[in-house]
This record gives structure tokens, C-alpha cells and sequence, in this order.
């Protein structure tokens, strides 16, 4: 099983008539549609309005979506081309967003960089965020650092963890757990989100 | 980065008891408590990662629909895979976007979707192209089947006797059990040298087991 395979188990739930899976599946990709759009758009609520048209275009589309290709770049797809119906209801071009780019662009996150349409504002506070994973990750002990790191970044199996920590895979699970939760702790005043607020 | 193995911790946190004991550790910040009985949130941590057998993610899957806790901690742990691959991408957070999201979902239909499904894809497949044929047979036992037999004749002839023409018109009549009028015979006798004696002659069924109207009155 793959992460790939926990998006397609919630996209059956959702093509089995339960709306909560796909909920689920909108709090996973929101952030990253949004800054998909953010790189074609500047207008924070036009981003915002496009992103809800495309999540829920793709809902009405679940029904024809068969898994041959990942969740995310099916969503990705139906984003830009959203995106693109935007401008052209506007009477405008949109940029040059190639979809075949997206894959790569999401598998090489280090490689990612502001956008020229990023404002000052944006900027800042993404160097906020950036300091306050940074500062999450450094106040983790050693070990939960470790596998956090291997696991997100270095995106390395459990099994793999497992090996190069030289512990068994029940720890490894238990390691990245506890640090996910940690992060999450140092991150929330940023976000400015409650403990029983949506995500 | 440190890589040293802590024994402190536990050994195998695989099974829900062990998962709670996992907040005992001594290594590093009190672990947070696991949402839902039996330490579902660690499991499901692992199946975010794609790391949990097909027969554990099943029934957490539907735990985790059930359970707005488990939710709210796969939300967390969604923001804080963003934060750690990308601060870009959590600097572009909305918090009401789900919100938006989530309230114009209300107004959408639930879905169904058959032909997605894998079960029912399999039912489509198997059972339905099978109910197909077994309707396909019946169409044959019924129609044609009778046909074959009225073509065959009472004493039995096969069906290679039955040629266009004289031939066929005999095997016709032998199997006729309705009398037909004679008047009707010239009308019979050349619409069968039209049609031939193929395997479904229409209109000699008509005629054969229909009441003529004429005749009636």
C-alpha cells in the first residue's frame, strides 16, 4: 500500500456516496492547489474562488475517476484547467502552466520557489513558517527528528527508516507519530487555528 | 542528525496496546494521546504514509470517517507534511477554505458512481454479461427453437430438407396444427417464395397460431 493507495481508498469512499472522505481529501490538497493557483493568480480571493470551483468540479467528476492516474495530479489537472476558464471568462491569457510539470514540480519540493507574483506580505509570511518549522523540527529529540526527516523529506518507507535507525518498524511508527504531532503543537499559534477548528 | 536507536522506546508499536504505550517514552515530548480507542491514531499516522497493510486500512478508514478526532489529527498531520515540504505552501494556508468547501458540498448530490467501483465493476462483468447471455439463450429456447421444430415437421425431417420453394412450403404445412383457411393459400404459397424458409419465417407464425381476423367474423 501507498499514500497513493490511502487517497484512492478515500476516493471510494467518496464514489460510495460518503462526502466526509472527500473533505478529507480537500484538507490534504487545499494548500497545495492553492499554491498552484497562487502561481497563475494573483488576487488571493480569486485563488480562493478558483480552488473551491476546481474541488468541487473534481467532486462531480469522481464518478468517471478510476485510479489509473494518482488523486493529486487528476486534481491538479482539473485545477489548471479551471484556472484557465477563469482567465478566459475574464478575457484574459492564462499563463504557461504545462500539466505534465506538475508531477515533477510536487516531487521536487526543494526546487520549489517563490513565485514573481508572490507579494510582500506572502513573503513574509512564508519566512514565518519556514522559522517555525525549522525551530518545530530543531526542539524534536534526536531520534522523532530523524525519522520525521527521512520520512517527509528524504521520503524513505518505514522499512527503510527502520534500517538506517536500526529499530524496528513499530518504533519508526511510533517516532514519526510523535513528531508529527509535536510540529503540529509548535505550528497551530502561527495558524492562528483552534484545537477544534478545521484544518 | 542523530541516529542511534533509543531503547527507551518501545520495541514494536504495531498492535493498539503498544501504540499507547508509546506515550511512556522517555526520549522525547509526552506523546500526544491517541484519538479513538485502542491507539487508532498512530495507525492511522502510518496509513497517511501508505504504510499499512490493505486489511488494517479498511476498517481505519471507515474509523476515521466516523471519528471527528482522527479527523482532525489527519488534517494536522496534511498541514505539517506541506509545512515540512514546502513553508510556501503553508504560507499560502486558508482556513476557510474547507469551510467554503465543505458548505458547497452540501448542496451537491451524493455520489454514486457503479462503474468506478471494483466490486461492482466485478458484478458488472461477471454477473451481468451472464444474466445477458442467459437471456440470449432464452430468446433462442423460445423463438427459434419452435421455429426449428414447425420447420422440422411432425415426422420428424431435418431442417436441410426444408429449401426455399415447394420444400419448405411442405414442411410448413405438415407442422401447421391451426387450419388455414384456403382462400389464404395463393397468399401463403408466395409469400413463403419471397421470404424463403429461413430460421425465423415470420409470417408463417402468424399465421400458423393467430386468429384471423376474417375468419372470426
Amino acid at each position: 500500500m501507498s499514500e497513493r493507495d490511502a487517497d484512492l481508498q478515500l476516493v471510494r469512499r467518496v464514489q460510495q456516496g460518503d462526502k466526509r472522505a472527500f473533505e478529507l481529501l480537500v484538507g490534504k490538497y487545499q494548500r497545495r492547489i492553492t499554491r498552484l493557483l497562487s502561481r497563475m493568480m494573483r488576487d488571493p480571493a480569486d485563488i480562493e474562488d478558483v480552488a473551491q470551483e476546481a474541488f468541487i468540479k473534481a467532486y462531480r467528476a469522481l464518478p468517471n475517476f478510476r485510479g489509473d492516474s494518482a488523486f493529486y495530479t487528476w486534481l491538479y489537472r482539473i485545477a489548471i484547467n479551471t484556472a484557465k476558464n477563469h482567465f478566459a471568462a475574464q478575457g484574459r491569457r492564462a499563463p504557461t502552466v504545462v500539466a505534465n510539470d506538475i508531477e515533477d514540480q510536487e516531487n521536487s519540493e526543494d526546487s520549489v520557489h517563490l513565485s514573481d507574483t508572490a507579494t510582500p506580505d506572502s513573503l513574509y509570511q512564508s519566512k514565518q513558517v519556514g522559522l517555525a518549522v525549522n525551530r518545530a523540527i530543531d526542539q524534536l529529540p534526536p531520534d522523532l527528528r530523524t525519522a520525521i526527516v527521512l520520512r517527509e523529506l528524504e521520503g524513505l518507507s518505514y522499512d527503510e527508516i527502520a534500517e538506517a535507525m536500526s529499530c524496528p518498524v513499530g518504533t519508526v511508527r511510533s517516532r514519526i507519530f510523535r513528531a508529527r504531532e509535536a510540529i503540529a503543537q509548535e505550528l497551530r499559534p502561527l495558524l492562528e487555528t483552534r484545537e477544534d477548528e478545521r484544518w | 542528525m542523530n541516529a542511534a536507536p533509543q531503547s527507551a522506546e518501545l520495541p514494536d508499536a504495531r498492535g493498539p496496546a503498544q501504540a499507547g504505550g508509546a506515550t511512556a517514552s522517555a526520549s522525547g515530548p509526552a506523546a500526544p494521546p491517541s484519538a479513538g480507542p485502542g491507539g487508532h491514531a498512530e495507525r492511522l499516522c502510518a496509513w497517511f504514509d501508505g504504510e499499512l497493510d490493505d486489511e488494517g486500512a479498511a476498517p481505519l478508514t471507515a474509523e476515521l470517517l466516523r471519528d471527528p478526532a482522527l479527523q482532525a489529527q489527519y488534517r494536522r498531520w496534511c498541514l505539517v507534511s506541506d509545512a515540512l515540504r514546502s513553508s510556501e505552501v503553508l504560507a499560502g494556508h486558508a482556513p476557510r477554505l474547507c469551510t467554503r468547501i465543505s458548505q458547497a458540498l452540501q448542496d451537491e448530490p451524493a455520489l454514486l458512481a457503479p462503474r468506478a467501483l471494483p466490486l461492482r465493476s466485478f458484478v458488472r462483468r461477471h454477473v451481468v454479461s451472464g444474466v445477458a447471455v442467459a437471456a440470449a439463450a432464452a430468446v433462442l429456447v423460445f423463438v427459434a427453437v419452435p421455429q426449428l421444430r414447425g420447420n422440422l415437421g411432425d415426422a420428424g425431417q431435418p431442417l436441410t430438407a426444408a429449401a426455399p420453394g415447394a420444400g419448405a412450403l411442405a414442411s410448413v404445412q405438415a407442422g401447421a396444427r391451426a387450419p388455414v383457411s384456403p382462400r389464404l393459400e395463393p397468399y401463403l404459397r408466395a409469400h413463403r417464395d419471397l421470404s424463403g424458409a429461413g430460421i425465423m419465417p415470420a409470417a408463417g407464425v402468424s399465421l400458423r397460431y393467430g386468429p384471423l381476423e376474417g375468419e372470426r367474423r
